[in-house]
């Protein structure tokens, strides 16, 4: 197990070393002399020429790449060409809201939609299945930022339960913090909740059709036994893995959760960056996001391994 | 004489299709005395299977439906007892061992947890205790080194292993009777009488009766106290093991005997067949449903239906041979 996680780790490597290649690229895919690109309509050609050799620019491809390379290695991301701030305190200061505002979206969704789907693959014709199913459509079609201001709409400006928007520091609280992300949370998971139900529900009608279900309804096992600890552990290789790419995907992918809310997170930093050419910034949010994708897949494979004796790597 | 341990009584299975009702067991009526082991005797799809799973109340409820006079077990119809009662009696006082070894046990769960969760569902022991209990039975059922054993998963071990936990899960709470649907048909030939012979001195150890189905008339000959022959959903012949092999009077039945006798002749150079095929539940019900591939039918059978007759003292058929009407049929 310990050699099989290693293994992977340094399979990431590769993968990594692709996706930095690529980033590092991306300066000079950028169509013209990205130090003109960089400097603005209205930089002076002084400007623009600290700005190439601040960056380096003057020099061969691979010397800067390797330069970089050793950069990102140590941990130096460079500076926002924005801001000026260091791209590693950026991040830093962004990643808290979106951490707390996935782990929370995951938690709700999973609470929900496992049961959910359960429920509908178990009686397959009944009321929870219909609604489910028709509550499964809707979550997939309505777009988050209707979802977000209806949300706001009812319990925020109507019944004044939530904040309309803001996001309260950890270092405030605990409390607070998830108080001011219950709206954002709930919105986000609506198509969360949809899409892990309905693959709970295939998962689970798939097992429900195998002879040891039938072996354990022969033993005389309570129906709620039989599905939680027969069925469920069955079907949670694939809940796993939706469960597992949703939560990557959020992490990366809330940009318009958190401008409808105003969560000062990474996804408005990604947005608000790709707007501003703020390349150094966007660069490092590409090489998180890949990251953090090599690990929740890592996280997911040795998932499988402790739900399902059968599989060894 | 006290009353049988089980008593089903004109028992009809019919799959609920969009069109109606399709009958595929017919009124089928048969008794198991304590203790007795009865052989369900047939070829695929006569609906030896769905009798036990009616029995045991395991029916897919969406597409069969049982009805009839009754099943009783131990006194109760099990045909109108509620979910409750009958999952209550399940593994307890009535048990099933599946075809399947190999698909029929969790391959996610331990197979020591695998049988002691059932001593913990009906007991209401320890989950330590049972455990306990669960090795003890490993151990009776010969796997080796049990108490490892029990912390096996189904996929570390082989397929007569995996019968035998079977076996030891289906016995482990004593039951008054022991359905095994085709217990060793998915074995190697060399296992499976070994696993045949333990279960046979599991169950008279414990007092426990035994509905056996299989097509294999060996293992009949070898285990069974009295034999039903079933075909196309009904019973044509039912007699005490020895009868029915020395004198068989059911031409269904003697044709399964054919076949296997000519097996053990050297020179044979044809297996002696039934020809035709089973046929489809939907197109017969009238006469004989043998009929069509009898070396023997006479005008009458393709038009009158022949009931279950006696042919001896414990021994029946359902035949116009040897038993024809006394007036001419209409």
């Amino acid at each position: 197990m310990i050699a099989y996680v290693l293994g992977r780790l340094l399979a990431a490597i590769p993968v990594l070393s692709a996706v930095a290649a690529f980033v590092f690229l991306l300066l000079s895919l950028v169509p013209g002399d990205p130090a003109v690109v960089i400097a603005g309509d209205l930089a002076t050609p002084e400007q623009v020429e600290a700005i190439r050799r601040s960056l380096a620019l003057d020099r061969p491809l691979v010397e800067r790449f390797v330069t970089w390379l050793g950069h990102m290695l140590t941990g130096d991301f460079g500076n926002s060409l924005f801001s000026g701030i260091a791209v590693s305190e950026l991040i830093v200061q962004r990643i808290e809201p979106t951490l707390v505002l996935a782990l929370m979206t995951i938690v709700i969704a999973v609470t929900v939609a496992v049961p959910l789907g359960l429920v509908s693959a178990y009686h397959p014709t009944g009321i929870v299945a219909r609604l489910t199913m028709a509550g499964a459509v809707l979550g997939f079609s309505l777009p988050v930022f209707v979802v977000a201001f209806g949300l706001v709409y009812v319990f925020a400006l109507g019944l004044g339960w939530f904040p309309v928007q803001s996001y309260v520091p950890l270092s405030e609280g605990l409390a607070g913090t998830l108080h001011s992300l219950v709206l954002p949370a709930v919105a986000v998971s609506f198509l969360y909740i949809a899409l892990i139900a309905r693959v709970t529900r295939a998962a689970v009608l798939e097992v429900l059709r195998e002879d040891y279900v039938r072996t354990a309804h022969a033993k005389g096992l309570a129906a709620r036994l039989i599905l939680t600890r027969h069925v469920l552990r069955n079907a949670a290789v694939p809940v796993i893995t939706i469960i597992g790419i949703g939560f990557a995907a959020l992490l990366g992918g809330v940009v318009v959760t958190e401008t409808v809310f105003s969560i000062p997170g990474l996804g408005r930093l990604t947005a608000d960056s790709i707007l501003r050419r703020d390349y150094p910034v966007v660069q490092a949010l590409i090489l998180l996001f890949s990251t953090v994708y090599v690990a929740v897949n890592l996280a997911v494979d040795i998932a499988y391994v402790l739900v399902d004796p059968r599989i060894r790597y | 004489m006290t009353a049988p341990l089980l008593k089903v009584e004109d028992l009809t299975i019919s799959l609920a299709s969009d069109g109606g009702s399709l009958p595929l067991v017919k009124s089928l009526s048969f008794e198991i005395a304590a203790g007795e082991t009865l052989c369900l005797v047939g070829e695929s799809g006569c609906g030896k299977s769905l009798t036990a799973l009616a029995i045991i109340g395991l029916l897919n409820r969406r597409i069969m439906r049982a009805s009839g006079g009754g099943i009783f077990f131990e006194g109760r119809d099990l045909l109108s007892a509620d979910a409750e009662a009958m999952r209550r009696l399940r593994g307890d006082r009535l048990a099933m061992v599946f075809q399947e070894p190999m698909t029929s046990l969790n391959p996610v769960q331990q197979v020591g947890r695998q049988i002691s969760e059932v001593i913990v569902e009906h007991r209401g022991t320890s989950e330590r205790e049972a455990e306990r209990e669960a090795v003890r039975l490993l151990d009776l059922v010969r796997i080796p080194d049990a108490a490892r054993r029990a912390r096996d998963f189904p996929h570390q071990l082989s397929g007569g292993m995996r019968q035998r936990v079977m076996i030891a899960m289906a016995l482990a709470l004593r039951p008054a009777l022991l359905i095994a649907d085709e217990p060793t048909t998915a074995l190697d030939v060399t296992i499976q009488a070994q696993v045949l012979a333990l279960m046979d001195e599991l169950r008279r150890e414990f007092g426990t009766a035994l509905l056996l189905i299989t097509h294999d008339l060996g293992v009949v000959a070898e285990m069974a106290d009295r034999v039903l022959v079933l075909y196309a959903g009904r019973a044509v012949e039912e007699a005490p093991v020895e009868q029915l092999f020395d004198q068989p009077t059911h031409p269904y039945t003697r044709g399964l005997l054919d076949a296997i006798r000519q097996l053990l002749k050297p020179d044979i150079e044809r297996l002696a067949e039934i020809p035709g095929t089973v046929p489809v539940p939907a197109k017969l019900d009238r006469g004989c449903s043998f009929a069509e591939r009898c070396g023997l039918a006479m005008p009458i059978c393709g038009e009158k239906r022949p009931v279950l007759g006696p042919r001896g003292s414990r021994h029946s058929a359902a035949c116009w041979l040897g038993h024809l009407p006394v007036e001419q049929p209409a």
